[in-house]
């Protein structure tokens, strides 16, 4: 780990680290690199390689290609979670690794005949858990850390539903992981609304400042 | 917080003059500052003036001269509560007063006018006062007054500003010169202009009253040099601007009454209710929603609805239009869009009540934004279910796509807004209290740092020159589609084409906008 000087670095990292949401694999292996590995090349490379291989391996239904981005995404990125992230285009990491983790989960989803309308429910669950963390965390409030690593993490989430496909349970894996996740995600929101119902002064974060808000 | 009113003026107390036929000034301020609550206001006044202010039943703290107010006053900041500072000739309007009163950071209210020398002047960069004058303190290039009410929410630091002053203020020698001109706008960078609310402030500048502000005072003004010394210790000092509210200070009878009919002729409320409205909105906002929406959430207020009802009105409405849609027929379409426009409508709303009515929460911001995403997403699944009831094929890919372009599209959003306050700010500069002019703010511009090259500040520059274009700032707007142009586009396309066009059009636009923000942000981390 490096190690933190600045407050505010400090606090920047933590953002950008909880924008990521690792599992605890990846974490894991992100201990073991100690934070030395940067995060932009490696997230750029499985970003493009995943396009290649789920545009080759949907158009196939060829499973070892639909696992290889899971695979590849844990093993590259995974081991750059504990960086810093304090790269000048290191912000574009956290987005990329959304973009690979929603784009992998619809097309292994609709390559696997899962339902159409259960792929947009888990990427709803998924999308909601992301926003949710960026606006609870805005205010200062921080949700427990084993949320996240009962939420799975991208890692964990990619994983399980690659495995499911090759032993052809992609359909219940997305069903159970979309339920399981929405009672998580949406419990935990509930209940920290509820606890911080009364007092507390709102920072109002301007989000026309954010292009699309 | 302790409310330091300032009766400095010799002989006469300007304080003492009559407001209307009722009461004087100083009984107008400390019945404006009893209303909101402000209990504990403590009155420093020159010996000779004190009879007369206790005569009317006050408490009043004697006080010789400039060191000894200020010695007062550092006393008072030693309780370690947020003080004020105003001077008890001040009429000041109550809207601005209240805003003084929530603001969060030390303030002073200022006026972007020209100087005359009647009043303190200010430098004011970016919302903040970076240089004041006094009689001992001389300011390069103002471009305002401070208008003689200070809010500071360092108490320590004041009280130490106050001792250091309380030594030095004798030793300090009178400027002849209260300004010094250099003729040049300072600190004109880029990213001036890329700062629209500043310009908008800008060309709000306050018009000069033919009465107000003609006479200099004649008394010592702790409040302007405590300003001086906050704003040369680097403390951040916000500029408040007036902008078409009062506060003047007022030292004849005639200003009492032009003070008086200058406060009378502002609509408080109005500008409240305009106040409450976001500046820097889209346009689709700006022109098809903030028009009339402030007039909901005047409604809404007078109703005692809070914010979060409002939101929740909101998220109902946007249900019952994703149900609509579901139901894929053209009835169902059309209503399905108009209940989203209106969904929209009150999504704005709940934001101008939590502004108008001065609530905010921690849970209010975060239900609001959580809701919004909400509603766009529930409006694409119903959007997608109704299409697969009545047509053959379905486009639930194609919401999958849009919902996962938006969502990464925010995403880049959040993280880059995470990496921009990457930037340490600018340190304040700091100059000694016993200099009197403020040339250390401005050193020579030194060749190496004039101009940086790059494609990065290539961008930043084009942006920067594309902002002066007209109607581009509306077009850069537009092209990043915003929450309204999502709404609006979402709903007619949904009205009168299909879900497929309504997706393939998010798709469209919203690729656009991925492109260019992207782009353009990369090349502003490089640069």
């Amino acid at each position: 780990m490096t190690v933190e000087t600045d407050p505010r670095a400090a606090a920047r990292t933590a953002q950008q680290r909880a924008y990521r949401d690792d599992g605890i694999l990846s974490r894991s292996l992100g201990e073991m690199a100690g934070g030395r590995l940067g995060p932009l090349a490696p997230t750029l490379i499985v970003g493009a390689l995943t396009v290649l291989v789920l545009i080759l391996g949907a158009s196939g239904g060829d499973l070892p290609a639909l696992l290889a981005p899971a695979v590849l995404l844990t093993l590259l990125v995974g081991p750059t979670s504990t960086h810093p992230h304090d790269g000048r285009l290191d912000w574009l990491v956290p987005p990329v690794i959304r973009a690979i983790e929603y784009g992998y989960l619809a097309v292994l989803g609709f390559s696997q005949g899962v339902p159409r309308p259960l792929v947009y429910t888990l990427l709803a669950v998924l999308v909601y858990h992301h926003y949710d963390t960026v606006y609870r965390t805005r205010q200062g409030l921080w949700p427990p850390d084993w949320v996240y690593q009962a939420g799975l993490g991208w890692d964990g989430r990619m994983l399980i539903t690659a495995g499911a496909a090759m032993i052809g349970l992609a359909t219940p894996a997305y069903a159970v992981l979309a339920l399981y996740l929405g009672v998580l995600f949406g419990w935990e929101s509930v209940r920290t609304w509820l606890e911080n119902e009364r007092g507390g002064t709102g920072t109002e974060i301007d989000l026309e400042e954010e292009a699309g808000a | 917080m302790t409310f330091v009113v300032l009766a400095t003026e010799p002989d006469d107390p300007t304080a003492e003059l009559a407001y209307d036929d009722r009461v004087t000034v100083l009984d107008r301020l400390l019945a404006q500052l009893a209303a909101h609550n402000v209990s504990d206001v403590r009155i420093v006044a020159r010996p000779e003036a004190a009879p007369v202010l206790r005569k009317n039943g006050r408490e009043v703290i004697e006080s010789p001269d400039l060191a000894t107010d200020l010695l007062e006053i550092g006393r008072l900041a030693r309780a370690g509560r947020e003080l004020y500072l105003a001077h008890a000739d001040l009429v000041i309007s109550d809207e601005l007063l209240v805003r003084l009163l929530y603001d969060k950071t030390t303030t002073a209210v200022t006026a972007r006018q020209p100087v005359t020398g009647k009043r303190p002047a200010v430098r004011i960069v970016r919302r903040r006062v970076v240089s004041a004058g006094s009689p001992f303190h001389q300011v390069t290039d103002p471009d305002g007054v401070f208008r003689g009410a200070l809010k500071v929410t360092e108490p320590e630091r004041l009280a130490d500003l106050c001792d250091r002053l309380t030594m030095l203020v004798d030793l300090l020698p009178r400027v002849d010169v209260p300004v010094r001109r250099l003729g040049r706008r300072t600190a004109e960078g880029p990213e001036v202009f890329v700062d629209n609310d500043a310009r908008d402030e800008f060309d709000r500048r306050v018009e000069q009253d033919a009465v107000l502000g003609t006479t200099a005072p004649r008394g010592d003004d702790a409040a302007g040099l405590l300003l001086v010394a906050l704003a040369r210790s680097g403390t951040r000092v916000a500029a408040r601007n007036v902008d078409v509210l009062v506060c003047e200070r007022v030292l004849a009878p005639e200003q009492a009454d032009a003070a008086r009919r200058a406060v009378e002729a502002v609509d408080e409320d109005a500008v409240r209710l305009a106040a409450a409205v976001k500046s820097n909105d889209g346009f689709f906002t700006t022109y098809f929603v903030s028009s009339y929406s402030k007039y909901l959430a005047r409604w809404a207020a007078r109703m005692r609805l809070t914010p979060n009802m409002v939101t929740c009105i909101s998220m109902a409405i946007a249900a019952i239009a994703a149900l609509w849609f579901a139901e894929g027929t053209r009835t169902g379409l059309v209503t399905g869009g108009i209940l989203l426009y209106f969904a929209f409508v009150f999504d704005c709303v709940d934001g101008q009540v939590a502004r108008y009515t001065r609530q905010f929460s921690t849970l209010g911001a975060w239900l609001d934004a959580t809701f919004d995403r909400a509603k766009e997403y529930l409006a694409y699944a119903g959007l997608a279910v109704g299409y697969s009831v009545t047509h053959p094929g379905d486009v639930w890919g194609l919401a999958c796509a849009v919902i996962i372009l938006q969502t990464c599209r925010h995403m880049v959003d959040f993280s880059f807004a995470v990496h921009k306050g990457a930037a340490p700010p600018a340190p304040i500069k700091e100059i000694p209290l016993d200099v009197p002019d403020d040339s250390l703010l401005d050193p020579p511009a030194r060749a190496a740092a004039a101009r940086r090259g790059g494609l990065g500040m290539l961008a930043v520059r084009a942006s920067a020159a594309l902002e002066r274009v007209p109607g581009a700032r509306w077009a850069k707007k537009i092209v990043i589609l915003p929450i309204g142009e999502r709404f609006a586009l979402i709903a007619l396309t949904a009205a009168f084409f299909d879900a497929r066009v309504t997706f393939l059009a998010l798709l469209a636009w919203g690729g656009l906008a991925a492109a260019y923000t992207l782009s353009g942000r990369i090349l502003r981390s490089l640069a």
